[in-house]
């Protein structure tokens, strides 16, 4: 691609990006503020509460401008900095994500590395090796985790106290198993790996050249699509283990109608994987 | 009285002109042979004849008549009524025509309803593209067919209707020697019979002569000559026909 | 071979939950105060829970539901899938959303006071309508390939109704792919099913399903004293197995 069109690609990319998550966060307050839930409060359900004391407090609760009015100004108060102040958690929003972050972060990114090192691990044996026998095994390892729920992952590690991170590398790997096999096996047979074989390159040559070259386009966008996974199951991973993540946050902002929080949450998530999916197309 | 076929187009794809107002008429019952180099845009013009080089990504200019009646200008239904009644088509590559997930039946049977009521009998029409007209044959996916064989189904397909005008891509290009010689003589029998003008496109020009009353020669998005098949071969006047002529086989005398 | 067990499997499974009032000894949600935690053996197949609730009976009535429904969601989300392709746009909008986080976001603002029938219908409903996204880009690249076919031209050519053409020859395509959509979609519910019951998110109390019973899991002594609790467990991955199996 010329360097003209590909400038214009990413440029509508850009754009199309911004608008994502725009609407993305939109989305989401218009899901919270429309929800028939909206009104409703944990007081509604006890009866010690008097009827006046409950008319008060959702008449505290109750947000009487229009949604787009709220969401415009939301994101006028965004551009100078800070998200808000989260109405449940009574801080301010940057200040929670900003503690919250990290912990989600650092378990997402260890859950994908070692998704994708377990995942290319058995795809190489199932593929390379030749071998009947690792072969089954690397089927069965990945048919078994494929069929159990992340979030039992998550509890047997949790109970054993081993790291959550490889509760989501487990449950990230199997989804990923398919497509590095099916890459690895396409590289295998391919003409290209075969002339150099003919040629009697090492093979140390080989897997830099031939299959780490050939395949890192691939490999960073399957890479983009093992973060998004292991976002997926980190969310719940958090909420049962108690992680203050930002999975956790995010039940804790929708059970207490949290809309700054919310839509804070919801523009950062959609962001996120936006630009993930942005970032695999364009270098397609 | 009307010619069979007559046009005068421009096609190109994207702001590539690959046909330069190729000019042609075909009388009734009049065979024209289309040679050409790969990639001289034979497929093109006829895609283009049939008003759907839109659907390759191309487009067309010029006009295109049929038995006095212009197509250009006429709806996409009124199109639909043109196609496989007026204008026959036997596509070039039969791997990619045929929809791989139906079965012989069905293709027949929807190809034969869009012209004509009533169920059809198609045991004739396929004795003559040297097909079984048995139910083992109609029931097979024709993905499951051979490539040859492909390429008599949509034989008789383009045939079905006994088009005023057939335009035939390479029809015989999967074919054995003998089958080949067979098809050429059902097309010839065809044109004898229901006095069908044919465009036949082929880069094999001397299985082609046999059957045709005159030769076109495609050359760079132009027709660069044209001629009975006896002059072409005995006195071609362009230097890309010569260049043609000399590259055929010939018999070793 | 193993595929016939395996669809022999799930067609037993089916018959559980289709006959589960014959094949539960009590109904899903009645109380013996008397016994809670009770041991497995005897009057209770599988032992009690905390409210003495049999377990046995509990996970009929939940594979009833978590076998019914799923496919149900799947069929929603494929139908849409098919219905909402086109838009292109709306489809990458949808797919960039996480929808596990929509999810919670949408989950956790029912009412409070929602009814366990309703959070059965709204969780498996949600679930179909946020799962379209993905489905609906494959039906937009086969459509897109399916344009570029020669055999659509060649069916043009022969002056087919464009509403036969879409009939006869686009609609096998698009069944073939609804249909493999659907395989795919059907465990995936499952499992997520599974993993929001043990959150709480999912099917709601009385009522059984495959996750809120898992949500048993979260007391490791309690699995000690009584293995039958891992038994929803070994009975969805079992019913896993052998979809993947059937549809391979
Ligand atoms: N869909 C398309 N988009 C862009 N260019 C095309 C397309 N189809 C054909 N062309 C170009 O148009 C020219 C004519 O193609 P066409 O298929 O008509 O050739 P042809 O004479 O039928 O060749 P052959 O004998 O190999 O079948 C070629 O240069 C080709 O590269
Ligand atoms: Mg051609």
């Amino acid at each position: 691609m010329t360097p003209r069109g590909f400038a214009r690609r990413l440029a509508s990319r850009l754009v199309s990006l911004v608008v994502i998550v725009l609407l993305g966060g939109f989305a989401a307050a218009a899901l919270v503020r429309y929800s028939p839930g909206f009104a409703s409060l944990p007081e509604d359900l006890d009866p010690s509460i008097s009827p006046e004391t409950l008319r008060a407090l959702h008449a505290q609760n109750e947000d009487s401008n229009p949604l787009p009015v709220f969401y415009a100004r939301y994101l006028a108060g965004t551009f100078h900095g800070g998200f808000g102040v989260s109405t449940s958690l009574n801080q301010p929003v940057a200040e929670l994500l900003r503690r919250r972050a990290p912990v989600t972060v650092r378990l997402v990114a260890e859950g994908t590395a070692g998704g994708l090192l377990l995942g290319s691990l058995l795809a190489w044996a199932a593929v390379w090796t030749r071998c009947a026998y690792l072969q089954t095994v690397a089927v069965s390892l990945t048919g078994l985790f494929l069929v159990v729920p992340p979030a039992v992952l998550a509890l047997v590690f949790f109970f054993n106290e081993a790291p959550l991170a490889i509760a989501v590398a487990l449950a990230v790997f199997p989804r990923l198993f398919g497509t590095l096999r099916a890459l690895l096996g396409d590289l295998y047979q391919s003409p290209a790996l075969l002339a150099a074989r003919a040629r009697g390159l090492s093979s140390a040559t080989i897997a830099t050249r031939y299959v780490l070259g050939a395949a890192s386009g691939q490999l960073i966008a399957i890479t983009g699509v093992a973060l998004v996974l292991a976002f997926g199951s980190a969310i719940p991973i958090e909420v049962i283990c108690g992680i203050p993540g930002i999975g956790a946050l995010a039940l804790q902002a929708a059970i207490g109608r949290d809309m700054p929080l919310l839509c804070a949450l919801a523009l950062i998530i959609t962001f996120f994987v936006t630009a993930i999916h942005t970032f695999g197309d364009l270098i397609e | 009285m009307n010619n069979a076929l007559e046009f005068r187009i421009s096609a190109s794809y994207g702001k590539t002109e690959v046909l330069h107002s190729v000019a042609g008429t075909i009388a009734p019952g009049e065979i024209v042979a289309l040679a050409g180099l790969s990639g001289s845009g034979k497929s093109t013009l006829a895609l283009a004849l049939l008003r759907l080089l839109h659907y390759r990504g191309g487009s067309v200019t010029g006009s295109i008549t049929v038995e006095g009646r212009e197509l250009t200008g006429l709806s996409e239904s009124a199109m639909r009524s043109v196609r496989g009644k007026l204008i026959g088509y036997v596509p070039q590559s039969p791997g990619t025509a045929l929809n791989e997930r139906l079965k012989v039946r069905t293709l027949l049977e929807e190809t034969w309803s869009a012209h004509a009521e009533g169920a059809g009998s198609f045991g004739a029409l396929l004795e003559s593209v040297q097909l079984p007209g048995d139910q083992v044959f109609l029931n097979k996916r024709a993905g499951e067919l051979s490539t040859g064989q492909g390429q008599r189904l949509l034989i008789a397909f383009g045939i079905m209707h006994k088009p005023a005008v057939l335009l035939a891509d390479e029809p015989t290009s999967a074919l054995d020697v003998i089958t080949q010689a067979a098809v050429l003589k059902l097309f010839a029998e065809l044109n004898q019979k229901n006095g069908t003008a044919m465009l036949f496109i082929s880069h094999d020009l001397l299985s082609v002569a046999s059957i045709s009353h005159r030769v076109d020669i495609l050359h760079e998005g132009k027709i660069v000559e044209s001629g009975p098949p006896g002059k072409i071969f005995s006195a071609p006047e362009h230097p890309f026909t010569r260049s043609l002529v000399d590259a055929m086989p010939r018999r070793m005398d | 071979m193993r595929r016939k067990l395996a669809s022999a499997i799930l067609i037993l499974v089916a018959l559980c939950a289709l006959f589960a009032p014959a094949i539960a000894p009590f109904d899903y949600d009645r109380q013996f105060r008397e016994s809670p935690h009770a041991a497995a053996g005897g009057q209770f197949l599988m032992g009690t829970d905390n409210l003495g609730r049999d377990r046995f009976s509990r996970l009929v009535y939940a594979t009833r539901i978590s076998i019914v429904l799923a496919p149900a969601a799947a069929a929603v989300s494929v139908l849409l899938a098919l219905m909402l392709s086109r838009f292109s746009s709306l489809t990458t909008l949808c797919l960039s959303l996480p929808w596990i986080f929509l999810f919670i976001i949408m989950r956790a603002l029912l009412p409070l006071d929602t009814g366990p029938f309703a959070s059965i219908l709204l969780t498996f409903a949600l679930m179909g309508v946020a799962g379209w996204a993905w489905p609906a880009r494959i039906f937009n690249a086969s459509i897109r390939q399916i344009r570029q076919s020669g055999w659509l031209l060649q069916a043009r050519a022969s002056g087919m109704p464009s509403r036969r053409i879409a009939l006869i020859h686009v609609w096998p395509h698009l069944r073939a792919i609804a249909v493999a959509q659907f395989r795919v979609l059907v465990p995936a519910y499952i499992l997520s099913e599974a993993s929001l019951g043990l959150i709480g998110l999912g099917v709601a109390e009385p009522l059984p399903s495959w996750g809120n019973l898992l949500a048993e899991l979260q007391r490791p002594q309690a699995v000690s004293a009584n293995p039958w609790i891992l038994a929803p467990l070994g009975l969805l991955m079992l019913v896993m197995i052998c979809l993947e199996e059937v549809s391979a």
